[in-house]
C-alpha cells in the first residue's frame, strides 16, 4: 500500500506533485474486488489523464476528457467516477484531498455521467407505438365492433341497452341520484302515439322504449339512443320544442341510430376503447381517472357519418310516414339563436355534430305532403307536462 | 457483534442520504413530470432510482442503478401496445361473448380481468428482472435469466393449490416463488441460492391464517343470526388478523432474505421488526397527508392572490368566453400535482424509511468470497419495464 513506486519518477512540472500519496477505491468492472489506487495525474498529447495506480504496480489511465461523475447519489460524503465509453469501471472518492484532485482534473468531470445514445431508436420506437394505437382505436376496435355487432343477439342487445341506460341516468345527473324517469299516465300515452307514428313501417327485433328523463335541475338539452331500442329524451329538449313535429324529428333521428345499430357498435367499442385508454394514461400519470375523462371523450361521439345517415333516415321516414322534416331545421335554427353554436371544449364531449352543418342539411330537403300533425294539441300539452 | 478476528468477513449494511435530500429529487422530478405532461416521469424514475440504489452501501461500497430513462420509454411504448391490443380486443370479444350467452356482461368483465392474472405475474417476473439487470455492486452487475412465463405457470399452479386448500399451502407458494427467483439471480457468475425450507415458514403463518379464518367464520355466523356479540368480537378480530398478517410478511421477509447466499460462501441475514415495519407505515401516510393538506393550502392561496388581483374585471363574461382548453391545462396540473405528489412523498416518507430500517441491519458472513466474483454472463435486456409500469408493480420505485 505505501510502496514509494510511481513517486520516485520525476514529479511532471504543470501540476506540482503531490506530497502524499491520495487513494480511492477502483473496481474495474471485471472482478468484485475492491482495489486501493493511488491517484495522480498527468497531461499528455490528448490533454490531461487520471492515473489509477494498484497496489501490484499496475497503472490504468483515465483521459479525463472521459470521465464523469456519477449523477443523483445519495450522501454527500463519496463520489463515483466512471467513464463516458460504457466502461462497467467505478472509482470511488472519499472526501478531502482525493475529492480535490478530481475537481482540479478538468472542468468536465463534475458533469453527469451519460447513458447510451438512444435518442433516435426512442424516436422510431415511440412514432411506431402512437401509430400502432391509434390504428388500434381508430381502425382496428371500430371495425371489430361493427363485426361483432352484426351477430349480437336481440336479448344480448337489450340487455346491454338496460345496462347502458341505468348507466347514464347516473352519469347525467348533477348528483349522484339517477335521473327520475318522468311518468303520467296522460304523457305517456301521448309518448306511445308519437313513436308509433313515427316509427311505423320500421322492423326491428325488439321493441322501442322511449322514455324521458328530468333534467330540470340542470338541463342538458339533448336525446340519445342506447342499445336494444332504447331512445331518451331530456325534459328541457321537450320544453325547447316548439311544436310536437320537432319531437317528431329529433326522435325519427335517433331511430335511425337505432335501425343502423350505432349504440350496440358504439358501446363495444367504448367499452374496450376506454379500457385501452385507461391502462395507457393510468401509467405514465398514474390516475385512472384522468385515463377515463379521455375514454369518455373518445366515446361521447358518434362518427359524423353515422350522423349524417341518422339524418338521412329520419328524412326518409319523415316523409314515409307524412311528418314535415323541416321541423328539424326549424328547431336548429332556434336552438343555435338561442344558445349559440357550442365551440370548443362543450362541442367535443357533447354527442352531436354542430348545429349549423345540420341547419344546412335539414333545410335542403323539402317537405313531403303534411299529412296530420304529430300530436293533436291535447296530447302534445300532455307530453309537456309528463315530468311536472 | 463481530469479533476482531473475522472482521474481514463480515459487512454490514447503511443506508446514506436523508429523507430531506430525497425530498428535494422528488419535489424537482415531479414537479418536471407535471409540466411535461408525464413525460419526464420516464427521467424522474430513473434518477429516483439511481438515487434510491446508491444510499444502499454494503461493505460501504454504494449500489449503482444503470437503467436508461430512454429504455423506460421504449419499454413502455412496447408493452403499452401489446397490452392495448389484448386488452382492447379481448375485452371487447369477451363481453360480446358474455353478453350473449348470460346477456350480462359480468362474466366477460370477470373473465377479462383473470386472463390478466398470468400476465401480472409475467409481468411481475421481468419487472425484477429488469431491476437486476441494472443493478451493479463494486463494478460487477446482478441479473436474472429468463423465465417470466414459467414463473407465471407457477404462480398459478400454487395460487391455485392455495385456495384449494383454503389458504394453508401459502407459504409453500411463497417459498417456491423466491426460491424459483434466487435460483435464477445473479451476481456475476454466480447464482443466488435460497436455503430455507417450506415448512419453517408455517409457524409466522399460522396466526393469521388461524386469524382469517375465524374471521370468515365468525363474519358467516353473524350474518345467520344476526349476533350483535359476534360482530363485537369480528370488530377486534378484524385488526388483529391484519396485524398478523403483516407480521407474516415481515417475518416471512426476514426468513427468505437471511437464507439467501451467493458467491460460494456468502450468506445475508436481515432483521425486520413488525412494530417498526406498521410504525412506519402509519407515520408515513400522516406525514404524506399533513405534507398535501400544506400544498392544497398553498395552492389555494396562491390561486386566490393571483385571481383577486384580476377580480374587478372578472365576470361571467369573461370567463365564459376565454379558452375552455385553459381550465382543462389547469385543471390537469393540479390534478397531476397532487396525484403524482401522493406518489412522490410515499417515496420519501414510507418507501425510504423502510429500506433504512432494512437496509441498515443487512449483514454479509463470509464476505471475503465477494472478493472473488468475475464478471458473468449479462442477460441484456433493453425493453425495460414496460410491462411492470403498466401494472404498477413495485409501485413508486
Amino acid at each position: 500500500m505505501t510502496s514509494p513506486g510511481p513517486w520516485e519518477r520525476p514529479a511532471e512540472t504543470s501540476p506540482p506533485p503531490v506530497p502524499e500519496p491520495i487513494f480511492a477505491d477502483y473496481f474495474d468492472g471485471r472482478r468484485a474486488l475492491r482495489n486501493r489506487v493511488a491517484l495522480s495525474f498527468e497531461d499528455g498529447a490528448r490533454g490531461r489523464v487520471l492515473r489509477l495506480e494498484l497496489a501490484d504496480g499496475e497503472v490504468v489511465r483515465w483521459p479525463s476528457r472521459r470521465l464523469r461523475r456519477v449523477a443523483d447519489q445519495a450522501g454527500s460524503e463519496d463520489r463515483v467516477y466512471g467513464l463516458v465509453t460504457g466502461d462497467p469501471a467505478r472509482l470511488v472518492v472519499s472526501p478531502g484531498p482525493a475529492q480535490d484532485l478530481l475537481s482540479r482534473l478538468a472542468s468536465e468531470t463534475d458533469r453527469p455521467l451519460p447513458g447510451p445514445p438512444l435518442w433516435r431508436r426512442a424516436l422510431l420506437v415511440a412514432g411506431a407505438g402512437v401509430v400502432s394505437v391509434a390504428f388500434l382505436l381508430m381502425v382496428l376496435l371500430p371495425g371489430v365492433a361493427t363485426v361483432l355487432s352484426r351477430f349480437m343477439s336481440p336479448e344480448a342487445e337489450v340487455a346491454l341497452g338496460e345496462l347502458t341506460y341505468q348507466q347514464t341516468r347516473v352519469m347525467f345527473a348533477p348528483g349522484l341520484t339517477p335521473l327520475r324517469e318522468c311518468f303520467r299516465p296522460e304523457g305517456n300515452s301521448a309518448l306511445q302515439q308519437l313513436t308509433e307514428r313515427v316509427a311505423d313501417g320500421v322492423d326491428l327485433p325488439f321493441p322501442l322504449q322511449v322514455a324521458v328523463l328530468d333534467d330540470s335541475e340542470s338541463p342538458i338539452l339533448n336525446a340519445y339512443a342506447v342499445a336494444g331500442g332504447r331512445i331518451t329524451f331530456f325534459d328541457s329538449m321537450i320544453q325547447a320544442a316548439e311544436s310536437p313535429d320537432e319531437i317528431a324529428a329529433v326522435l325519427a333521428h335517433e331511430l335511425g341510430h337505432v335501425v343502423n345499430a350505432d349504440p350496440v357498435r358504439h358501446t363495444l367499442q367504448a367499452v374496450s376503447g376506454m379500457a385501452v385508454v385507461s391502462v395507457l394514461i393510468g401509467d405514465i400519470t398514474g390516475g385512472g381517472v384522468l385515463g377515463g375523462t379521455a375514454g369518455a371523450a373518445l366515446q361521447s361521439s358518434y362518427s359524423r357519418q353515422a350522423e349524417l345517415e341518422a339524418d338521412a333516415f329520419a328524412h326518409e321516414q319523415l316523409h314515409a310516414v307524412g311528418l314535415p322534416p323541416s321541423a328539424l331545421a326549424r328547431m336548429f335554427e332556434r336552438l343555435r339563436a338561442e344558445y349559440g353554436d357550442v365551440d370548443g371544449l362543450v362541442a367535443h364531449f357533447s354527442s352531436h355534430p354542430q348545429l349549423a352543418d345540420r341547419i344546412e342539411t335539414a333545410g335542403r330537403v323539402g317537405d313531403p305532403v303534411i299529412g296530420a300533425p304529430a300530436l293533436t294539441p291535447k296530447d302534445w300539452q300532455a307530453l309537456r307536462a309528463i315530468c311536472r | 457483534m463481530t469479533s476482531e478476528g473475522t472482521s474481514l468477513d463480515q459487512m454490514d449494511g447503511r443506508v446514506a442520504g436523508s429523507r430531506s435530500q430525497l425530498f428535494d429529487l422528488v419535489v424537482k422530478t415531479t414537479g418536471l413530470t407535471v409540466l411535461t405532461l408525464g413525460v419526464y416521469s420516464f427521467w424522474a424514475r430513473t434518477r429516483v432510482r439511481r438515487w434510491l440504489w446508491s444510499a444502499l452501501r454494503v461493505g460501504g461500497t454504494p449500489f449503482e442503478y444503470v437503467g436508461q430513462p430512454l429504455e423506460k420509454l421504449m419499454g413502455f411504448v412496447v408493452a403499452a401496445v401489446i397490452v392495448a391490443v389484448y386488452l382492447g380486443l379481448v375485452t371487447m370479444v369477451l363481453i360480446f361473448a358474455s353478453l350473449n350467452i348470460w346477456g350480462s356482461p359480468g362474466p366477460g368483465t370477470a373473465a377479462s380481468f383473470a386472463l390478466l392474472l398470468p400476465v401480472y405475474w409475467f409481468a411481475q417476473y421481468r419487472g425484477m428482472r429488469y431491476l437486476l439487470n441494472h443493478t451493479r455492486w463494486r463494478g460487477i452487475s446482478f441479473s436474472m435469466a429468463p423465465g417470466a412465463w414459467r414463473y407465471a405457470g407457477l404462480a398459478m399452479l400454487w395460487t391455485t393449490l392455495s385456495i384449494l386448500s383454503l389458504g394453508l399451502l401459502w407459504p409453500v407458494r411463497t417459498q417456491r416463488l423466491w426460491r424459483f427467483r434466487a435460483e435464477r439471480s445473479f451476481y456475476g457468475d454466480d447464482h443466488f441460492r435460497l436455503g430455507l425450507r417450506a415448512r419453517n415458514l408455517f409457524a409466522p403463518f399460522l396466526p393469521a391464517w388461524v386469524g382469517a379464518i375465524s374471521c370468515g367464520l365468525l363474519a358467516y355466523a353473524g350474518l345467520q343470526d344476526g349476533g350483535e356479540g359476534l360482530l363485537a368480537i369480528l370488530a377486534f378480530a378484524v385488526p388483529a388478523t391484519g396485524i398478523a398478517w403483516v407480521h407474516w410478511r415481515v417475518a416471512s421477509y426476514e426468513r427468505l432474505v437471511s437464507s439467501l447466499g451467493f458467491a460460494g460462501a456468502v450468506s445475508l441475514a436481515v432483521r425486520v421488526r413488525t412494530g417498526r415495519v406498521i410504525g412506519i407505515h402509519i407515520g408515513g401516510w400522516i406525514t404524506v397527508g399533513i405534507v398535501l393538506i400544506i400544498l392544497s393550502i398553498a395552492l389555494t392561496v396562491g390561486f386566490g392572490a393571483a385571481l383577486g388581483s384580476q377580480l374587478e374585471r372578472l365576470d361571467a363574461e369573461t370567463l365564459t368566453s376565454s379558452d375552455p382548453w385553459i381550465f382543462l391545462v389547469v385543471g390537469l396540473l393540479v390534478y397531476l400535482t397532487f396525484f403524482l405528489g401522493r406518489g412522490a412523498l410515499r417515496l420519501v416518507f414510507v418507501t425510504y424509511p423502510l429500506i433504512k430500517h432494512i437496509g441498515s441491519s443487512l449483514h454479509l458472513r463470509g464476505a471475503a468470497e465477494v472478493n472473488a466474483v468475475r464478471a458473468g454472463k449479462t442477460h441484456h435486456m433493453a425493453d425495460a419495464d414496460g410491462f411492470a409500469n403498466l401494472f404498477d408493480l413495485g409501485s413508486g420505485i
